[in-house]
């Protein structure tokens, strides 16, 4: 845990013209407040390190829409200015010289590729796709920029015969808008029905000039690609298997950056995904998973690309590459890395560890792991110069929201360079996260949080767990606005890390996949009995709270417990069966890898419902969901509604229009708002 | 799935006999796009005094993609046929006790309205002027007011944000929250949208448009608004949605000033559909004794305050109402009237493949038919001295129109001849009726539709469609999507397996409790019989259905690999799922509780039987080329229903497509937007096609 405000941030604060904090004393966090927090993202260091780029997005609640804008900072923090006022860009891109950035904006319309000068002068757009255009990456050589953009399906022509119909369809009918699909993936979370978007690359030259069309038009669509050094081929992951039920089978592919055949890279994985080239613009580092096992964790390959030879670098299933570590703060932050050293020795990556995630050194050849940044909080984002001498990275700590940090790769600190939430900070009550450890029944330590309530010392608080959704994520060390926002209300909130989660180890992540339900609910209930034995805890005045698996476990757990007087469940699974079988992503969640599929193992489906055990529910609960999800489809949320009310529970439904998986991390701000008030109310009611 | 309520709605009648057929030359095909030419003429309201008939006629309109809905009116002496109203948004109209005004509903710009038009010339003139809309007119006996229904929206709570946090005040466009707190599980109606925070309540309002008045108030909705002979009291029902039996009806009576509602002393599980007996005494009320999905209601009679009750018709003896499925409706309507001397009721009663109107003595005994038998009679009116009664009728080679059936010689005549000109055009193929013993002591009836031209001697292949309800049945009366697929050069085959209405209460009891087998057993004694036939190719068979009949679908080729292709549209694949969270969802489930014979049981304890009685628990068996089509509006049976099958499909590399229909319900291919009516046809012929060649 970092130490409290540094007084050069508040010097700062003031220098922004923020009003002092010192006006007034510290308040309790307010769902309201969500809307005072910068949320930094992206950090980008220029090819030299001495800058960093970083977006700052806001949440504008009377407009109910977001401001996200791109920033820049010199390395050593002075020099801060926001760049762009797009108020809808994202993903900034140093050109090879530093001297301009290209981004996606949305600037009304779809998302387009521009282009600003840090000399001076607005940016200027190189793009007009239809559909939108997203991911510039300069070419090594700074003449070209490569990105992604989305094409849509013509739409059929209505299938109707005029004459015999004896008149004119109207302009607006031309076309049928009945869909029609034989795919499996063919609606995603928050992105509709995509089975007619299609994702291709495309590469300009960097005067937004001479398009290029790289990747045909076809039903596949391409993502995360990359330049080689000598700028000839781009590498990139498509899911090319129409016969293969199993859709998280990616493989990485190589096309020639003027355009050409596509070459699969021929590994003898079942999926392949990441590609980092070699600085010999030959070999792939690639990450590999050998089964489509949900609680998998991918290994690290050296492969040439016209080989099919390959170098094991780190098998699979020993480290949790990417940030897993779960907040209401994140607008989706994926971690980071591999990031190549300029002589291919080494390699730099976001790990995940108990609790935090790491920036991990791993040695090319042996694979051997040092941490380089390891200061047990949350590191969502990094990049690195070209020198391979430095890093910028975003962090935050249980008490910080994320800023960005930069780090020198030569033994020096890390340094925080941005202090945009420094004067929210100082007006508000912000409370530490305690950690813990319990032994389970399985004898692995279970890694817990306590944060205590905004009460008197002396009082015994009501107390609140929370559940986190995956289950493949963790809880950690990183600043979570719902969390204080509960203890200011004066309820201690627990937090914790049972099996199934992600950090502690492969064993511990795939000890549900028997079951999803009880050795989770064995590990929070031994997680509430240390917790009721401190003195500060009310054990007469539980809640339980959680949302997705979070969701799933919240049921689960009253409905093999009245130990809680208090639930709020949001978007639930409650029915294995329809939720696994008519969510958007049934088969990459690979339901079926863990525990068969639905109709040859429905006793163990029904078994791990919670539905089945709802007769024995008495917990007063809040159910939460989304009208437009497509992850867990609110089908669940109306199953468990209809028989609870049967069963005459306490139960209160609501349903959040338009909104999808993602309510509390990207909806729209004034349903991000008021849902805290509801989750507030909720328990003011039924925990008094 | 059909859940509507048995009805029985309005005035009485009797049933179109045969309708003389049409000249056989140069007639063409029947096409999907016969939809635009079709006037669909509906709700035969005759006048008090029996000597005219509003009705509506409906047209699709291709540009508009819409229908345009106006009131004619013919006189029943055959005098005059003409266009009344010219609203395009026209309906329920409602003669004036003197027959000289008729009320209707009208949609003229905003929300509908209830509108006067005067018999003798002149434009309709705007009656009540409800923010919500109004609808449902109904005269009082002094033709001095008319009672209506109009909706109370719960407004929308405020916001929850604190804006005085924000520093601002609170955004016109954001001050109310738009998040729903969803009181109970029947929040939604199939294409009424969220009713849970509607109201349908009943007002009075002058017949001159003065004084409009909220009678009834709370919760809840009511219908079937009923004035007292002496029009001091309005009697109407009520289903409370919090209901946790869910369909349990309930009667009152609330004095037509305003007051406190009473409620109507009844003993039974449900009571509905009231009707005041002269002298108003009592009333007349259709009741049932349980939750029961396959039971037929009783007709009874009882005192204001609930004594003397007398059955004129017993629970599961009659089908009271129309079950006949077509192009526009799966079943449901009807009609049912207490004729004025108060002795005697007629309604419309669904009988094998046919339905006709029946005189009912309200003392009780055995029913006498009037007219039917034959053909399908969708609705009824009768005059105040109950001798003449309108009504409409189609047959499988005719659409509906107006007839009027004469009591005292008892002979039917055809008022409107709307679609000669079209019928006479086309080639309309004429379904033979058969009959298969079951293999289990009953005998199922179906047809067969043999394209219209056929070639003697010449196979074809062959159409399986299985209805949707269970609870309607299909019969005599013309099906276009039938008369297209004929045309196409298929026979088309449907049939009336257990669960079918017309063929008594235990015919249509067989099928609770084992959804799948027993329908699976007759339908197959069908095609069985069918592929005996010289003029069908018994490798060229194909399964489809919709709603139940979606259900059924996937039921049929989880368990044989004999059709070479289906389509299964609204299907329901999984019992528990859907039992829970259809827009019907009784949290007793559907067909679960106490004292049905063969019910599941509630759906928790039910669960292993519901499980193994749903497609999805079979469809590893499945290895027919499937097409699943479903609305994404459907409430009815949830979008969900088809994901789970296809998905599965998918993940078992099976031959499976999957169609999205976008802002359609559970209707679809009855009321859905023109075009998709019409597009949903063609993809049915093509993905038959596919697999006929």
């Amino acid at each position: 845990m970092k130490s409290s405000l540094p007084a050069a941030a508040l010097a700062f604060a003031a220098a922004l013209g923020v009003a002092p904090a010192t006006a007034a004393p510290p308040r309790a966090t307010i769902p309201e407040d969500l809307a005072r927090i910068a949320y930094v993202s992206s950090a980008t260091i220029s090819h030299r390190g001495d800058r960093v780029a970083f977006v700052v997005s806001r949440l504008d609640v009377p407009q109910n829409r977001y401001r996200r804008d791109i920033w820049v900072v010199r390395s050593d923090g002075t020099g801060l200015r926001q760049l762009t006022a797009g108020d809808g860009d994202t993903d900034p891109q140093w050109s090879p010289d530093d001297r301009a950035i290209a981004f996606t904006g949305a600037r009304g319309g779809p998302s387009q590729i521009y282009r600003i000068s840090l000399d001076g002068g607005e940016a200027r757009r190189l793009t007009n796709e239809a559909h939108g255009a997203n991911g510039p990456r300069w070419s090594h050589d700074g003449t070209r920029i490569l990105y992604s953009a989305t094409f849509v399906d013509p739409k059929p022509k209505t299938d109707l015969d005029e004459n015999a119909a004896g008149g004119k369809l109207d302009a607006a009918h031309q076309l049928s808008d009945i869909r029609r699909t034989d795919r499996l993936d063919f609606e995603v979370n928050g992105a509709g029905e995509t089975f007619a978007q299609h994702t291709h690359l495309l590469v300009i030259r960097a005067d937004g000039s001479h398009r290029t069309q790289l990747t045909p038009t076809t039903p596949w669509s391409e993502s995360q690609p990359v330049w080689s050094y000598d700028d000839r081929n781009i590498a990139f992951v498509s899911l090319r298997r129409p016969t293969d039920p199993e859709r998280i089978d990616s493989d990485v592919y190589v096309v020639p950056s003027g355009g050409g055949a596509l070459r699969r890279v021929a590994t003898r994985h079942r999926a392949s995904a990441s590609p980092v080239w070699a600085h010999d613009s030959h070999n792939l580092y690639l990450t590999v998973s050998s089964r489509p096992d949900p609680a998998g964790l991918p290994g690290i390959v050296e492969q040439g690309v016209a080989a099919t030879s390959e170098r094991a670098v780190v098998p699979e299933n020993r480290v949790a590459f990417g940030d897993a570590v779960l907040t209401d703060m994140r607008e989706g932050g994926a971690g980071c890395g591999p990031l190549l050293d300029p002589r291919d020795r080494w390699f730099l990556a976001d790990v995940s560890v108990p609790g935090a995630t790491q920036l991990v050194r791993f040695d090319a050849k042996s694979g051997r792991a040092t941490p380089v940044v390891a200061r047990g909080d949350e590191i969502a984002e990094c990049s690195m110069n070209d020198a391979g001498t430095r890093v910028a990275y975003v962090a935050s700590d249980a008490t910080h929201p994320a800023e960005v940090y930069v780090a020198s790769l030569r033994g020096g600190a890390s340094r925080e360079i941005t202090h945009l939430n420094a004067a929210y900070l100082a007006s508000v009550r912000i409370a530490p996260m305690e950690h813990f450890t319990v032994r389970d029944e399985a004898g692995f330590p279970v890694h817990a949080w306590f944060v205590p309530a905004a009460v008197p010392r002396g009082t015994r608080a009501p107390t609140l767990l929370e559940i986190h959704g995956g289950p493949g994520a963790e809880f950690g060390n990183s600043f979570f606005h719902e969390v204080q926002l509960l203890a200011g209300r004066g309820y201690n909130v627990v937090l914790a890390d049972p099996r199934g989660s992600i950090g502690f180890g492969y064993p511990f992540s795939a000890a549900l996949s028997k079951n999803w339900g009880d050795p989770m609910f064995r590990d929070e209930m031994a997680v509430m009995d240390a917790v009721v034995k401190r003195r500060d805890v009310d054990s007469q005045r539980l809640g339980v709270l959680g949302g997705s698996y979070g969701g799933y476990a919240t049921l689960w757990v009253i409905g093999h417990t009245h130990r809680f007087k208090a639930a709020v469940a949001e978007r639930v699974v409650s029915n294995m069966t329809s939720s696994f079988l008519a969510c958007d992503e049934c088969s990459s969640t690979n339901a079926t890898y863990a525990f068969g599929n639905a109709w040859d193992h429905q006793p163990a489906y029904w078994a791990m419902s919670p539905i089945a055990s709802i007769a024995n529910v008495t917990t007063p609960l809040l159910l939460l969901h989304s009208d437009n999800e497509t992850r867990t489809p609110l089908v669940d949320a109306d199953q468990w509604f209809t028989l609870a009310k049967a069963l005459r529970e306490p139960i209160t439904y609501v349903q959040v229009p338009r909104e999808n998986h993602d309510l509390n991390r990207t909806g729209e701000p004034i349903h991000r708002v008021e849902r805290l008030h509801l989750i507030l109310d909720w328990f003011a009611k039924e925990l008094p | 799935m059909n859940r509507a309520l048995p009805s029985l709605l309005l005035a009485g009648a009797f049933l179109a006999s045969a309708v003389p057929g049409a000249a056989a030359d140069a007639q063409r095909p029947v096409v999907p796009e016969d939809l635009f030419k079709i006037a669909y003429v509906s709700n035969a309201t005759i006048s008090h005094d029996g000597k005219h008939v509003a009705f509506i006629v409906t047209r699709a309109d291709l540009a508009k993609d819409t229908y345009l809905t106006n009131i004619w009116i013919a006189d029943t002496d055959g005098a005059r046929v003409a266009q009344l109203t010219r609203g395009d948004h026209d309906s329920e109209p409602a003669w004036s006790p003197d027959d000289r005004t008729l009320a209707f509903t009208a949609a003229r710009g905003g929300p509908s309205q209830i509108f006067a038009i005067d018999l003798a010339g002149g434009e309709a003139r705007q009656v009540t002027h409800q923010s919500e809309g109004a609808s449902t007119a109904a005269w009082s006996h002094d033709g001095r007011r008319i009672a209506f229904t109009s909706t109370t929206t719960d407004p929308a709570p405020p916001s929850h944000v604190d804006w005085k946090a924000l520093g601002v005040s609170a955004p016109p466009k954001y001050a109310k929250t738009d998040i729903r707190t969803i009181p109970w599980p029947r929040y939604e109606a199939n294409g009424g949208g969220y009713v849970y925070n509607k109201h349908p309540h009943i007002w009075t309002i002058d017949a001159n448009g003065a004084n409009a008045k909220q009678i009834t108030f709370g919760a809840d909705g009511e219908s079937g608004a009923d004035w007292s002979p002496d029009d001091r009291a309005i009697a109407y029902s009520t289903v409370p949605l919090s209901d946790p039996e869910g369909d349990r009806s309930r009667i009152f009576v609330v004095p037509a000033n305003g007051g406190k509602p009473v409620a109507f002393p009844t003993a039974h599980y449900s009571a509905f559909e009231q009707a005041w007996m002269r002298e108003g005494r009592g009333l007349v009320y259709g009741f049932t004794s349980r939750h029961d999905a396959s039971g037929e209601f009783a007709l009874a009679s009882a005192n204001l305050d609930g004594t003397g009750e007398r059955v004129a018709v017993p629970e599961n003896t009659v089908a009271i109402g129309d079950a006949i499925l077509n192009d526009t409706k799966e079943g449901g309507a009807g009609c049912g009237v207490l004729t004025s001397d108060g002795r005697t009721f007629i309604a419309d009663v669904s009988v094998p493949g046919a339905t006709q109107l029946d005189v009912f003595d309200m003392e009780g005994g055995p029913p006498t038919k009037l007219v039917g038998g034959k053909g399908e009679i969708q609705d009824c009116s009768v005059s105040r001295d109950a001798r003449t009664i309108a009504y409409t009728a189609l047959d499988a080679t005719h659409l509906a129109e107006v007839y009027v059936y004469d009591r005292t010689t008892g002979k039917s005549h055809r008022l409107t001849h709307l679609n000669d000109a079209l019928t006479d055009s086309l080639a309309i193929a004429t379904p033979e009726a058969h009959t298969v013993s079951n293999g289990h002591g009953g005998t199922v009836a179906y047809w067969v539709l043999r394209p219209p031209n056929a070639v003697p001697g010449k196979r074809y292949p062959t159409v399986l469609n299985i209805h949707g309800g269970p609870q309607t049945e299909f019969g005599d009366a013309f099906f276009q999507e039938f008369q297209v697929l004929a045309s196409r050069g298929y026979n088309v085959v449907y049939a009336n397996p257990r669960g079918s209405v017309g063929y008594g209460y235990d015919w249509e009891e067989a099928l609770l409790g084992d959804w799948g087998d027993a329908m699976f057993t007759d339908e197959m004694a069908v095609i069985d019989d069918v592929v005996k036939r010289p003029d069908v190719d018994p490798t060229r068979t194909f399964v489809t259905g919709g709603s139940y009949g979606g259900y059924a679908t996937l039921w049929v080729v989880s368990h044989t690999n004999r059709f070479r292709a289906a389509m299964a549209e609204r299907a329901v694949s999984d019992l528990f799922t859907e039992t829970l969270s259809a827009d019907f969802a009784a949290p007793l489930g559907f067909e679960g509780a106490a004292g049905t014979p063969h019910a599941w049981g509630p759906p928790l304890q039910a669960h292993a039987t519901l499980w193994e009685q749903s497609p999805l628990a079979h469809v590893a068996d499945v290895h027919t080329p499937l097409l699943l089509l479903h609305s994404d509006g459907d409430t009815r049976t949830p979008i969900d229903e088809t994901l789970q099958e296809y998905e599965a499909l998918k993940m078992l590399g099976r031959t499976v497509e999957l169609v999205e229909v976008p802002r359609e319900n559970h209707d679809l291919n009855r009321t859905g937007e023109p075009i998709h009516r019409v597009e949903r046809l063609h993809l049915m012929e093509k993905w038959l096609e596919r697999y006929t060649r």
